[in-house]
C-alpha cells in the first residue's frame, strides 16, 4: 500500500489547517470558560433565590402565627374583659366593673398590639394594619421582591450559559470541517474552510453580543422602598406610599411591581387617570398580570372610557372566558356604555358559568371557590352604586363612574340594573344553599317594610303594639330596630332567609333562617340588632334589609342609624 | 538531518496529544467540581427547608404555649381579684368563684404552657427563649444550617472556574507546539520550549487548583 506523496501546494494547505484549528481550540477554551462563569452566576443567583423564597414565605407564615396570637388570644381576652366591663357597669355592678377593669390592666403587657405604638385608647382599638405591616408585611415582601430579582438575574445568566454552548458546539463543527478539508482536493477544500471561518466570525460576534447586552440588577435600594411603600398602602397612608414608590422608581425606573403598585394606591386614591397611566407603564415594563389588566379595566370603567375598559377586560376573557368576575366587570361597562343587549349577554354568561362552577364542585364533593360568592355579591354592589351614581345619590362608599359618563338612556339602565340586582342575589342564594339557579315558582307578596320599635306583647309573646318610626331614621346608640311586614299569597315552603347589609356591604352576622309558620297571621315582625345584651348597639350607618322566601327576594327596606 | 527533523515533528506530535490530555483531564475535572456545586447547593437548599419547617412547626406549639397563659393570667388574675374582694367582707362570698378560677389557671399551667419558660420577673411568657431552645434541640438532630454547604458549593465552583480558565493555558500550548511542528526554522524551538513552559504551568494550575479549593 503506497501512500501518495503530497505536493508543496498540499502541505502548505494542511500547515494553514493545523494553525487554524490550534486557534479555534483558544477560541473553544475561551469560550467554555465564560460558559462556565455564566452557568456559575445563574446557578448562585438561582439558590440565592431559592433561599429568599423560603425565607419569605417563612417569615409570611411566622408573622401570621404572631399577629394570630396577638389578635385573637391577648387582644381578644382584653376585648371580651372590655365587653365585660361595659356590661356590668350597664347592670350597674360597679364591684365587678372595678374588678373586670384591674384584670384588663394585667392582660395589657401580653402583647405589643394592646400598647403604643399600636393601641389608640381614644378609640380603644389596635392599628392592627400598622402592627401587621411592621411584624412580617413589608419583611416578607422585601424578601419575595429579593427573590424575584435574583430569579430574573440568574435567567439571564443561564441564558448566556445556554448561548455559549451553541457556540461552542458550532465551533466544533468548525473544527470538523477543517479537518475534513484536508482529506479533500481542489477548490471544495476551500469551501469548508470559508464554511468554517464563517461560523467562527459568527460566534465571535455572538459572543460580543452576548456581552453587551444588558442583565438584570438587583436594587436592593428600589427593592427597600417598595417594600416600605406596599406596607404605607397597606395602611392606607397613600400619600407616603406614593413616596415611597417614587424612591424606588428612582433607584430602578424600570420596576414593573413599582409603577404597578403606585397605580393601585393611585387607584384607592381615586386618582383614576395617574392609575390609568401606571397600569400601563407596568405592562410596557413587562408586567402581565391578571391583576394588572383587571384593574386597568376598572380604572378605564371608572374614567368613563368605557371602549378602552371593554378592551382591556377582553384581554382576560379571551384567555380565560371562566372569570366569573371579570364577566361581571365587563357587563357593568357595557350597561355604563348604554349597551344593553351586550350587558344582559355578559350577565347571563356570568351566571350560567357560577352555576356550572358548583355544579362541577358539587358534583365531586368539593366547594366552589369562596371568591365565587364575593364576585356574585360584588357585582350587585356595583350595580347598585351605577344606580345610585345616576339617580344622584351616591353614598361615602360609592364607587362608580360620574353620571355623565354614561352613555344611554339612563332611565333604561337604571330599570336593567334593579332587574339584574334582584336576579344576581337571587341566583347567589339559591347556589350558594342549593346548588342550582332560582325555580320559576309564584312566592308571597311582601308589603313595604315599616321600621319601628315593638312597645307591647301579650303574654304569648305576640305583638300587640309597634310604633312606627315613619322616615326610618334612628338615633345613635339605637340598640335594635323591629321590622314590620304583611303579606299576601301562599305560605313559604322551603325557606325564609334575612339578610342585612350595612354601608352597602353584607353583615353575614345578621343573617339568618327564620322559621315561623307564618299561617298564623298575616302581619309579622323581625329585630334587627342587639336587643338581647346590653354591650352593643347598632352603628352609626345605613341598613338596608332584605328578606327573601323560597329564594326569591321579596321586600328590601332602608333604617338609618345616625351619627348623633 | 532530515532524520532529525523527523524526530523534532514525532516529539512535537507526542507533546501536542499530551496537551490534550491533559486538557481533557482539566475539562473532565471542572465538570466533576460543578457538578458537585449544584449537589452543595441542593443540600444547602435541602437544609433551609428543614429548617424552616422546624421553625415553624415550633413557632405554632410556642404561640399555643403563649395562648394557654394568656387564658392563665385572665383566671388567675380574676380569681385573685374575687379573692381579694372577699377577703374585704365576707370571706366566704367569692369562695367557690375563686376556686374554680384559680383551678382553670392551674389547669393552664401543668397542662397547656410550659411554666419554666415564664419570666418571673416581668410575669411575661419567653417566647422567644422557647423558641430559641428548641431550634437547638433540632439542630442536634437534624442538618439545619445551609451555610457550609452554600460555602463548599462556591469553592467548588470557584475551582471549576480556574480549571476551566486552566483549558485556555493548555489550548495556547497546543497552538505553540502545533506552530512549532510546521515552522521549518530555528524559530520552532523557541516555540517549543515555550509550549512545554506554557502546558506546564497549566498542569501546576490544575493542580493548585485542587489544593487551594
Amino acid at each position: 500500500m503506497n501512500s501518495e506523496k503530497r505536493s508543496p501546494g498540499e502541505e502548505r494547505f494542511d500547515k494553514l489547517i493545523s494553525v487554524l484549528i490550534a486557534s479555534v481550540a483558544i477560541l473553544v477554551a475561551i469560550t467554555a470558560f465564560l460558559q462556565n462563569f455564566a452557568s456559575n452566576r445563574s446557578n448562585q443567583s438561582n439558590r440565592t433565590a431559592q433561599a429568599l423564597a423560603i425565607e419569605s414565605t417563612n417569615r409570611e407564615v411566622s408573622g401570621a402565627l404572631q399577629f394570630s396570637y396577638d389578635w385573637q388570644s391577648a387582644y381578644q381576652t382584653w376585648y371580651e374583659i372590655d365587653q365585660q366591663v361595659i356590661s356590668a357597669e350597664q347592670s350597674g355592678d360597679t364591684g365587678a366593673a372595678e374588678r373586670y377593669r384591674a384584670l384588663k390592666e394585667e392582660i395589657v403587657p401580653l402583647s405589643p398590639l394592646l400598647t403604643e405604638p399600636y393601641f389608640d385608647a381614644t378609640s380603644n382599638r389596635s392599628d392592627t394594619a400598622k402592627y401587621i405591616s411592621d411584624i412580617y408585611l413589608v419583611e416578607s415582601t422585601r424578601l419575595a421582591e429579593l427573590y424575584e430579582a435574583h430569579s430574573a438575574v440568574g435567567r439571564a445568566w443561564g441564558d448566556m450559559a445556554n448561548a455559549f454552548v451553541i457556540q461552542i458546539t458550532l465551533l466544533t463543527v468548525t473544527l470538523s470541517l477543517y479537518g475534513l478539508s484536508v482529506t479533500l482536493k481542489g477548490r471544495v477544500r476551500w469551501l469548508f474552510v470559508v464554511v468554517g471561518s464563517g461560523i467562527v466570525v459568527v460566534c465571535v460576534l455572538w459572543m460580543g453580543l452576548v456581552f453587551l447586552q444588558s442583565k438584570p440588577r438587583v436594587s436592593e435600594a428600589a427593592i427597600n422602598a417598595y417594600a416600605e411603600g406596599v406596607g404605607l398602602a397597606y395602611q392606607k397612608k397613600f400619600d407616603e406610599a406614593i413616596a415611597a414608590f417614587d424612591k424606588a422608581l428612582a433607584a430602578k425606573p424600570d420596576y414593573a411591581n413599582a409603577i404597578y403598585e403606585r397605580g393601585f394606591t393611585y387607584l384607592s386614591m381615586k386618582a383614576n387617570e395617574r392609575a390609568i397611566s401606571d397600569f400601563l407603564a407596568a405592562r410596557d415594563a413587562g408586567l402581565q398580570t391578571v391583576y394588572m389588566q383587571w384593574n386597568l379595566g376598572w380604572a378605564y370603567y371608572l374614567e368613563g372610557r368605557f371602549d378602552d375598559a371593554i378592551q382591556a377586560n377582553n384581554i382576560i376573557l379571551d384567555s380565560d372566558p371562566t372569570v366569573i368576575g371579570m364577566r361581571m366587570n365587563q357587563g357593568l361597562t357595557r350597561l355604563a356604555a348604554g349597551d344593553l343587549a351586550g350587558a344582559r349577554l355578559e350577565y347571563d354568561l356570568a351566571i350560567q358559568e357560577a352555576a356550572h362552577q358548583v355544579k362541577e364542585a358539587r358534583d365531586i364533593n368539593q366547594e366552589p371557590s369562596a371568591s365565587l360568592w364575593y364576585y356574585m355579591d360584588a357585582a350587585s354592589i356595583d350595580l347598585q352604586n351605577l344606580v345610585d351614581q345616576l339617580l344622584g345619590n351616591p353614598r361615602e362608599w360609592t364607587e362608580a363612574p360620574d353620571a355623565g359618563f354614561v352613555t344611554g338612556d339612563r332611565e333604561q339602565i337604571t330599570g336593567f340594573a334593579l332587574d339584574q340586582i334582584i336576579l344576581l342575589k337571587e341566583a347567589t342564594l339559591t347556589l350558594e344553599y342549593t346548588g342550582q339557579l332560582p325555580p320559576a315558582q309564584e312566592v308571597m307578596a311582601v308589603s313595604p317594610f315599616a321600621f319601628g320599635t315593638i312597645t307591647q306583647t301579650d303574654e304569648q309573646g305576640y305583638v300587640t303594639e309597634f310604633d312606627e318610626v315613619t322616615d326610618a331614621t334612628f338615633p345613635r346608640y339605637t340598640p335594635s330596630v323591629d321590622v314590620q311586614f304583611s303579606y299576601t299569597g301562599p305560605v313559604p315552603t322551603k325557606q325564609i332567609m334575612w339578610k342585612v347589609f350595612y354601608d352597602g356591604v353584607e353583615d353575614a352576622s345578621f343573617r339568618g333562617l327564620w322559621d315561623p309558620d307564618l299561617s298564623g297571621s298575616d302581619t309579622w315582625y323581625k329585630t334587627v340588632g342587639f336587643n338581647y345584651t346590653n354591650v352593643f348597639v347598632l352603628s352609626p350607618g345605613e341598613y338596608v334589609v332584605e328578606l327573601y322566601v323560597d329564594y326569591h327576594l321579596v321586600q328590601t327596606g332602608t333604617f338609618y342609624v345616625l351619627e348623633e | 538531518m532530515q532524520q532529525k527533523h523527523d524526530h523534532f515533528k514525532s516529539n512535537m506530535a507526542i507533546l501536542v496529544a499530551l496537551v490534550t490530555i491533559l486538557g481533557a483531564m482539566a475539562a473532565c475535572r471542572a465538570t466533576v467540581a460543578s457538578s458537585n456545586a449544584s449537589d452543595a447547593d441542593f443540600e444547602g437548599v435541602s437544609a433551609a427547608i428543614k429548617a424552616q419547617k422546624a421553625e415553624i412547626v415550633n413557632e405554632i406549639s410556642a404561640y399555643e404555649h403563649n395562648r394557654a397563659y394568656t387564658s392563665y393570667v385572665r383566671y388567675l388574675g380574676l380569681g385573685s381579684l374575687l379573692y381579694d374582694e372577699g377577703a374585704k367582707s365576707d370571706p366566704a362570698s367569692f369562695e367557690s368563684q375563686w376556686k374554680e378560677l384559680w383551678g382553670l389557671a392551674d389547669t393552664m399551667k401543668i397542662y397547656f404552657f410550659r411554666p419554666r419558660y415564664v419570666n418571673l420577673e416581668n410575669g411575661l411568657y419567653d417566647i422567644q427563649r422557647e423558641l430559641d431552645e428548641e431550634r437547638a434541640d433540632d439542630a442536634q438532630f437534624n442538618d439545619l444550617n445551609p451555610q457550609p454547604h452554600f460555602d463548599r458549593s462556591d469553592s467548588l465552583r470557584w475551582r471549576s472556574a480556574i480549571l476551566t480558565a486552566d483549558l485556555i493555558v493548555f489550548a495556547i500550548a497546543f497552538w505553540l507546539l502545533t506552530l512549532a511542528q510546521i515552522i521549518e526554522n530555528r524559530l520552532k524551538y523557541f516555540l517549543a520550549a515555550l509550549g512545554v513552559l506554557t502546558a506546564l504551568a497549566g498542569t501546576l494550575t490544575a493542580l493548585l487548583a485542587g489544593v487551594w479549593s
